[in-house]
C-alpha cells in the first residue's frame, strides 16, 4: 500500500483544491448578486425611527457592499474548516459561535462603512431602548443570506475534501469506495444546482415583481450572475468527475497519461465556453408562445385542482358545521367564485401576419425543441431504470401516485357507469322501437328512414298484424318459430315465405351482422305473397 | 449526478413557464447541451477509436515478445480520457490485467508497450481489450467498447536429437542403411572388377574403357523413412496425477521426433487426438507424412495448439488410420499408458507391412510388463520419465 502520495498527485490535488475553493466563493458571490436584485426590488429604502429628535428618516437601501463580504466570508468559511475540524463538543461550539459574533459584526461595520459612522452614537440609543433596531434595514436579510451562503459554502468545500484521493483509498473494496465518492459528489452536486435553483428563483422575482409584494413592478437586472454561476457549476462538476475518476484509476494503480490532467481542463472550458455561446445564440423568441401556452395549461391545472379540493372538503365542512364546531360568521359569506384563469394574451404583433418563412421557421423550432427534450428524457429513462424505483420510495411521490390512482380510478369508474347506463338505456330504447307498434304515420312517414334491419323487423310485425287481423292471433307466449307453424297450418301454400320471413326476422332481430338491401327485398317478396294469402282466407270462396 | 440533473432541468423549465423570461431558457440550452453533447462526444469517440497490436504471432517458450498496441483517434474531437483494460493469460504474462489511462488529441495516437514472456506451449489469446470513455460531466455512463483479441502460438520444446534407430523397410531411401538389400543407385560408392552374375547395367562403361577391363559400380545400400506420429492426448490414458506432465512431455518427445526426422530430409505425418481450438469440430487435422521446414512448421503449430482431453483412445485413432498408410511407414505411438487392445492393434499394424515404435511418457504402472510384451512381439520401445530421458537420443 502507497503511504504517502506522489508528490505531483499531491501537487495537483491541491492546485484542483484551490481552484475549486475559489470557484465556490465565487459562484456564492453570484448567488448574493441575484439576493441584491430581489431586495433591492422588495425593500427598495427602509425608515428609520430617530428616537431623541423623534423624526422617522427614510434611508434608501445600500447592497452594493454585500458580494464583497460574501466572497470573503465564503472564503473564510472554507479556510476556517481545519480550524474547527481539530475542536470537538463545547470547544467547537464556542469556536462557532464566536466565529458568528465576528461575522455578525464585521457585516454592522461595513454596513456603518456605507451608510456612514455618524448613525452609531444615534443607533447605541436606540438598541437599548429595543434591541431589535440592531436587526434593522439592510442587516437582518444581509446578514441571513451571508449566512446561508457560508453554510452552502463550508459543506460544498467539505465534499470536494472528501473527494480527494487518500492512500489510505486502497485498503478499501473498490465498489464501496466508489459508491462513497459518487455520494458525495451526488449531494454536492444537489447542493448547488438547488442553490442555483434559488438563484433563478430570487432572479425571476426581481425581474417580474410578485403580485402583491412590493410595488409589483420587476426590475429588468442583468442576469449575467446567474450565467457565470451555471458556467462555474458546470466547471466544478466536471472536475469533481475527474476526481471521482481519478479516485478509481488510483486504486487500480493504474498509469495516468502525464497530460490528463491539463488536457482535461482545457477540453472542459473549452465545451462550456462553447455551449454557453450557443445558449446565448440559439434564439428563444418561439420558446416564449410555449411558455404563455404552459402557463394557461398550468393555471389551469390549479384551478381545477382547487376545485376538486373544495368539492372534498364540502361534506367536511358540512359535518363541522353542523356540529357547531366552525365558528359560523354572523353573515353567511358569499362563495368567492372561481377566477377562471385568463387565456393567453398573445403579445400584439408589430409586423404583418406572419409569412410562410416564419412558420416554417417556428415549426421547425417547435419540432427540434420538442425532439431534443423527449430524447434527453427518453434516453434518461433508458438509462436510469433505478431512478423510478427511488422515485417510488419518497413518500410524496407514493402520495401523489396514490392520488393519481383513486382520481383516474375515480374517472375510469365513473365513465364505465356512464357507459353502461348509455348502453344499456340504448338497448332498451332499441328493445322498446321493436315492441312499438307502428301506427300507419308513423310508417308512411317513417318508412324509408328505416334502414333494411329495421325493415325486415317491421314487415315481420306488420305479418303479425295482419294475420291477427284475419283471425290468426299470435299467442304472447308463441316464439316466431312456434307462430310460424300455426301460420303453416293455415296458409299451407305459402309455408317456405312463411319459413323465409321467420327466419329473416330473427337474423334482423338478434344478429350482429348487416342486413343489406337485397334481403329485405327478399323479406318484402315473402311478404307479399304471404299477404296475398291471407287476403284469400278474408273473402269467400265462391264455388265455381 | 443525472437524477438531480433532470430535476433540475426540470425545476428551470417549470420557472421558465411561470416567469415567461428568456434567460430560463438560456440555462435550459446550457444544460441540456451539455447532456446532449457530452453523449454524442463520448458515442462519437467510442465509435473512433481503433487499435491494433503488433507482435510476432509466433514464440517458442522462453522467448520474449514484445508486444505494441497503437492506439488512434479517427475523429476530429479528441478523446478526454480513455481506460484501456488489456487482459492477459499468466501463462505468458506476469500480470493478469494491463490498465493504463490514455487521452488522445483528434486523429492523435498513442501506445501501449508491454512485454510477454510464454514459458510454456499453448495458443493463447491476448485481449480481449476493454476500451473505456466518457463525458466530461459524469452525465453520460461510461461506455465501454470490447476490442477483439489476437492469439499467439507457443511451439512446444524441441529438444534437437542426433542418434534415433527408428526402423524402416522402405528401400531407397535417403538414409545410410546397415544391410546391403536395397542399395541406392544414386549413391555410387566405388567400382570393382567385374565378376559373374553381376547385372549388365551396373557396368561402369566409361572406367572399364579407361582401365581396359569390365568395371561393375558400387552402390550404398539406402533405406526411406516414412513415419508417422501418432500423439494421443487422450486424458484417460494417462495417470491421473501426471497427467498433465507426462502429456505435455509426449508432445516434447513428438516435436523433438518431427524436427529430427525433418532436418534428416524425411517424410513426417501427425496424427493426434484432442482438441484443437482452431477446428470447426475440435478434433485436429491429421496432418500427411511431407518433407520440410514448412511442414515441421505446420507440425509444430497444430501440436502448440492441442489440449488434452477424454477422446476416443489411441488404439482407435490407429485402427482408423491404418488403411492411409503406405507399407514400410514406421508408425511411432506416443502415449502414456498401453493395454492388450493397443498391442492387439500392433498385431494388425504388423501384419500390415508397417514398422512400429511405441514410446510411453511419464510415470507408467506395469512398466516391466511392457517392457516385456514388446520385447514378445518385438517392438522398439522407449520409456521416457521426465525430459532428461531423451539424453538417450542426443548421445
Amino acid at each position: 500500500m502507497i503511504r504517502k502520495l506522489p508528490f505531483h498527485l499531491e501537487l495537483n490535488q491541491k492546485t484542483a483544491n484551490l481552484t475549486s475553493y475559489f470557484i465556490l466563493a465565487v459562484m456564492m458571490t453570484c448567488i448574493s448578486i441575484s439576493f441584491i436584485q430581489l431586495m433591492q426590488w422588495m425593500m427598495p429604502g427602509w425608515t428609520r425611527v430617530d428616537i431623541q429628535n423623534s423624526a422617522v428618516l427614510s434611508i434608501p437601501s445600500q447592497w452594493g457592499f454585500l458580494p464583497f463580504v460574501v466572497f470573503l466570508i465564503s472564503l473564510e468559511s472554507i479556510f476556517s474548516r481545519p480550524i474547527a475540524r481539530e475542536l470537538e463538543g463545547r470547544e467547537k461550539a464556542i469556536y462557532h459561535f464566536a466565529e458568528w459574533i465576528t461575522i455578525a459584526i464585521a457585516i454592522k461595520l461595513v454596513l456603518y462603512i456605507v451608510h456612514g459612522f455618524n448613525l452609531l452614537p444615534l443607533d447605541l440609543a436606540r438598541w437599548q431602548n429595543d434591541l431589535l433596531y440592531f436587526f434593522e434595514g439592510e442587516y437582518f436579510p444581509a446578514l441571513l443570506c451571508v449566512a446561508f451562503l457560508w453554510g452552502i459554502c463550508r459543506f460544498s468545500a467539505n465534499n470536494i475534501d472528501e473527494l480527494n484521493i487518500e492512500p489510505e483509498d486502497q485498503s478499501w473494496d473498490l465498489g464501496k469506495l466508489q459508491n462513497s465518492r459518487t455520494a458525495i459528489r451526488g449531494r454536492l452536486v444537489d447542493r448547488l444546482l438547488w442553490s442555483g435553483i434559488i438563484m433563478v428563483i430570487m432572479a425571476a422575482g426581481a425581474r417580474i415583481g410578485i403580485t402583491g409584494i412590493g410595488n409589483g413592478v420587476g426590475l429588468q437586472e442583468p442576469v449575467i450572475n446567474i450565467m457565470v454561476f451555471f458556467f462555474l457549476a458546470l466547471v466544478l462538476f466536471s472536475q469533481t468527475q475527474y476526481s471521482l475518476l481519478y479516485g478509481q484509476w488510483f486504486w487500480h494503480k493504474t498509469p495516468v497519461h502525464p497530460l490528463m490532467t491539463q488536457h482535461w481542463i482545457r477540453y472542459s472550458l473549452i465545451l462550456f465556453a462553447l455551449l454557453a455561446v450557443i445558449a446565448f445564440l440559439l434564439p428563444t423568441r418561439y420558446s416564449m408562445g410555449l411558455l404563455e401556452t404552459l402557463n394557461y395549461g398550468l393555471s389551469l391545472i390549479i384551478y381545477f385542482g382547487s376545485i376538486l379540493i373544495q368539492l372534498l372538503l364540502l361534506p367536511i365542512i358540512w359535518l363541522l358545521s353542523i356540529s357547531g364546531c366552525t365558528r359560523q360568521p354572523a353573515v353567511e359569506p358569499t362563495p368567492q367564485p372561481f377566477a377562471s384563469p385568463a387565456a393567453p394574451i398573445q403579445p400584439p404583433l408589430a409586423v404583418p401576419p406572419l409569412p410562410w418563412v416564419q412558420l416554417l421557421q417556428s415549426i421547425l423550432f417547435w419540432v427540434v425543441f420538442i425532439g431534443v427534450i423527449g430524447y434527453a428524457i427518453t434516453q434518461f429513462i433508458r438509462q436510469n431504470p433505478q431512478l423510478f424505483a427511488l422515485v417510488e420510495r419518497i413518500r410524496i411521490f407514493r402520495w401523489i401516485r396514490s392520488l393519481w390512482n383513486w382520481a383516474s380510478g375515480l374517472l375510469h369508474g365513473a365513465s364505465r357507469q356512464v357507459s353502461t347506463v348509455f348502453k344499456q338505456a340504448r338497448i332498451r330504447l332499441f328493445a322498446a322501437q321493436l315492441k312499438q307498434p307502428f301506427n300507419q304515420s308513423q310508417r308512411l312517414f317513417n318508412f324509408r328512414q328505416l334502414n333494411p334491419r329495421q325493415q325486415v323487423i317491421f314487415y315481420y310485425l306488420r305479418l303479425i298484424d295482419r294475420s291477427g287481423e284475419q283471425g290468426i292471433q299470435r299467442r304472447i307466449d308463441q316464439t316466431p318459430y312456434q307462430y310460424a307453424k300455426t301460420l303453416q297450418a293455415n296458409l299451407p301454400e305459402v309455408e317456405e315465405d312463411i319459413d323465409g320471413i321467420t327466419e329473416s326476422f330473427i337474423e334482423a332481430r338478434y344478429s350482429r351482422h348487416d342486413i343489406n338491401q337485397d334481403h329485405m327485398s327478399l323479406v318484402q317478396r315473402f311478404w307479399r305473397n304471404i299477404t296475398r294469402s291471407l287476403k284469400q282466407i278474408h273473402k269467400p270462396r265462391q264455388p265455381k | 449526478m443525472g437524477g438531480a440533473f433532470i430535476a433540475f432541468l426540470v425545476t428551470v423549465f417549470i420557472i421558465a413557464v411561470i416567469i415567461r423570461d428568456s434567460y430560463a431558457f438560456i440555462l435550459l440550452y446550457l444544460f441540456a447541451g451539455a447532456f446532449l453533447i457530452g453523449r454524442w462526444w463520448t458515442n462519437r469517440s467510442a465509435a473512433a477509436i481503433t487499435f491494433q497490436r503488433i507482435f510476432e504471432h509466433h514464440a517458442f517458450p522462453g522467448e520474449n515478445i514484445p508486444v505494441r498496441l497503437n492506439l488512434k483517434n479517427n475523429s476530429r474531437l479528441p478523446v478526454v480520457w480513455l481506460h484501456v483494460q488489456e487482459s492477459l493469460p499468466l501463462e505468458i504474462s506476469n500480470i493478469k490485467v494491463l490498465r493504463q489511462v490514455f487521452t488522445l488529441a483528434p486523429h492523435g495516437s498513442d501506445q501501449l508497450d508491454y512485454l510477454l514472456t510464454p514459458q510454456k506451449r499453448g495458443y493463447f489469446a491476448i485481449g480481449p481489450i476493454q476500451l473505456s470513455t466518457g463525458d466530461l460531466l459524469g452525465l453520460v455512463r461510461e461506455k465501454i467498447i470490447q476490442g477483439k483479441s489476437d492469439f499467439l502460438t507457443v511451439y512446444p520444446k524441441v529438444i534437437p536429437l542426433t542418434k534415433i534407430g527408428l526402423p524402416s523397410h522402405s528401400p531407397l531411401g535417403d538414409l545410410r542403411y546397415e544391410q546391403p538389400i536395397f542399395e541406392d543407385p544414386s549413391r555410387s560408392i566405388g567400382k570393382r572388377d567385374y565378376m559373374p552374375g553381376d547385372s549388365l547395367r551396373r557396368i561402369d562403361w566409361k572406367s572399364t574403357a579407361a582401365v581396359g577391363r569390365l568395371q561393375t559400380k558400387l552402390y550404398e545400400p539406402s533405406i526411406a523413412l516414412e513415419t508417422v506420429l501418432f500423439l494421443n492426448l487422450n486424458a484417460d490414458e494417462y495417470q491421473l496425477k501426471f497427467r498433465y506432465t507426462a502429456s505435455e512431455l509426449a508432445i516434447v518427445v513428438a516435436a523433438s521426433l518431427a524436427n529430427w526426422i525433418i532436418g534428416h530430409k524425411q517424410s513426417v505425418g501427425l496424427v493426434v487426438n484432442g482438441s484443437d481450438p482452431l477446428t470447426g469440430t475440435g478434433a485436429p487435422q491429421p496432418l500427411p507424412t511431407r518433407k520440410g521446414r514448412p511442414h515441421l512448421m505446420r507440425i509444430l503449430e497444430t501440436m502448440a495448439r492441442v489440449q488434452m482431453i477424454q477422446t476416443s483412445p489411441l488404439q482407435q485413432v490407429l485402427h482408423q488410420n491404418r488403411v492411409g498408410l503406405g507399407w514400410g511407414t514406421t508408425v511411432v505411438a506416443i502415449t502414456g499408458q498401453t493395454d492388450e487392445t493397443l498391442f492387439d492393434e500392433f498385431f494388425q499394424l504388423r501384419r500390415a507391412g508397417l514398422n512400429l515404435v511405441l514410446i510411453l511418457c511419464g510415470e507408467v504402472i506395469g512398466i516391466k510388463d511392457i517392457k516385456a510384451q514388446t520385447k514378445h512381439f518385438k517392438i522398439p520401445f522407449f520409456y521416457f520419465r521426465d525430459e532428461k530421458d531423451l539424453d538417450l537420443w542426443r548421445r
